[in-house]
């Protein structure tokens, strides 16, 4: 009996000590996973963001901002990976400047589409809404480049057993007018784990 | 003469001391080098890209072996006001240093109302 009260309390002390959640300071966090995490897409959005805040042959300009759609960003990789939350980086960049404009009518995702802009202009007619509030025809515009990619994992293996997972990320903003290719830019990033290690 | 030996030993002293000593460099207070040793930053620039800022900063390792940074860019308007602190123009980026090398690291401002920058870097762990 002593031993079996002994065991249940060693247990609760156990599970005490080991049960606890901690907030991540993302700011300051150095610790490295063997996925495509947070500071890796971090990473990717600030160097490509930077890249095509730069990149002179798509022309764009306060006076004249440029109109990107999002496209589709393919994940070929073994994480259970949106691309979304990249490219909403990217978004928030871009949208950031003056010198560009993110179109909400054509993307490739439907959480790139605001559905709110065909369901404002569905009521045309209706006597029920003031006329003067509903958007007016034509108003809508056609992007002038659209932003699309690929998410790529390579496992390697290395000398010692163990795997080196490399990860690619390459997007490419294509001018919709004559469907040339004014800006490309990849993003690598590296992880290394010891042999019989999983590699997602 | 003799103290005038002895302060020409001192002199002397406190030079071969500092030789010995390679201390960060950077003589522009735009640049914060949060513990960082025996990196130079040797210049720092800017330019334009349309009505938005740019800003180059011209890093050199001074070691013999590699030096991974952490760096980031913060952006200030003309009342020195922070412009898109979270904004992924002024994310984390990591850069690598090989022994002695020198490597240029820009940066485009988020919007035309950037005036001037602040670069914070520090040695990734």
């Amino acid at each position: 009996m002593y031993l079996r009260v002994a065991t249940v309390g060693l247990s609760l002390l156990l599970c005490w000590g080991c049960a606890s959640t901690e907030r991540v300071d993302v700011h300051n966090d150095t610790e490295t996973t063997v996925s495509f995490d947070i500071h890796d897409i971090e990473a990717a959005a600030a160097m490509l963001s930077q890249s095509l805040l730069q990149a002179r042959r798509i022309g764009a300009t306060s006076e004249k901002p440029v109109l990107v759609a999002f496209g589709h960003v393919t994940n070929d990789t073994c994480q259970l990976f949106d691309t979304d939350v990249l490219l909403r980086r990217l978004e928030e960049a871009l949208v950031t400047s003056d010198r560009f404009e993110v179109s909400a009518v054509f993307a490739g995702r439907a959480s790139g589409r605001d559905d709110q802009i065909s369901a404002a202009r569905s009521v045309r007619g209706n006597a029920a809404f003031d006329a003067a509030s509903i958007q007016q025809q034509g108003q809508l515009r056609v992007p002038d480049i659209s932003i699309s990619g690929k998410l790529t994992q390579r496992n390697v293996r290395r000398d010692n057993g163990g795997t080196r997972i490399e990860y690619f990320v390459t997007l490419k903003a294509t001018r919709l007018a004559d469907g040339v290719v004014v800006w490309q830019r990849s993003f690598q990033t590296v992880k290394a784990v010891a042999a019989g290690m999983p590699v997602w | 003469m003799t103290w005038i030996k002895g302060y020409g030993i001192a002199v002397c002293a406190g030079a071969l001391a500092l030789m010995g000593c390679r201390t960060v460099q950077c003589w522009d207070n735009r640049v914060t080098l949060a513990n960082v040793s025996d990196v130079a930053v040797e210049q720092v620039s800017t330019g334009h890209v349309g009505q938005s800022i740019t800003a180059q900063i011209r890093l050199r390792s001074l070691r013999s072996s590699p030096v991974q940074l952490r760096l980031r860019f913060s952006w200030l308007d003309g009342a020195g006001q922070a412009v898109a602190a979270e904004a992924p123009t002024s994310a984390w980026r990591r850069v690598s240093l090989a022994p002695q090398e020198v490597r240029f690291v820009d940066a485009v401002a988020p919007d035309a109302s950037c005036a001037s920058f602040m670069v914070y870097i520090q040695e990734a762990d």
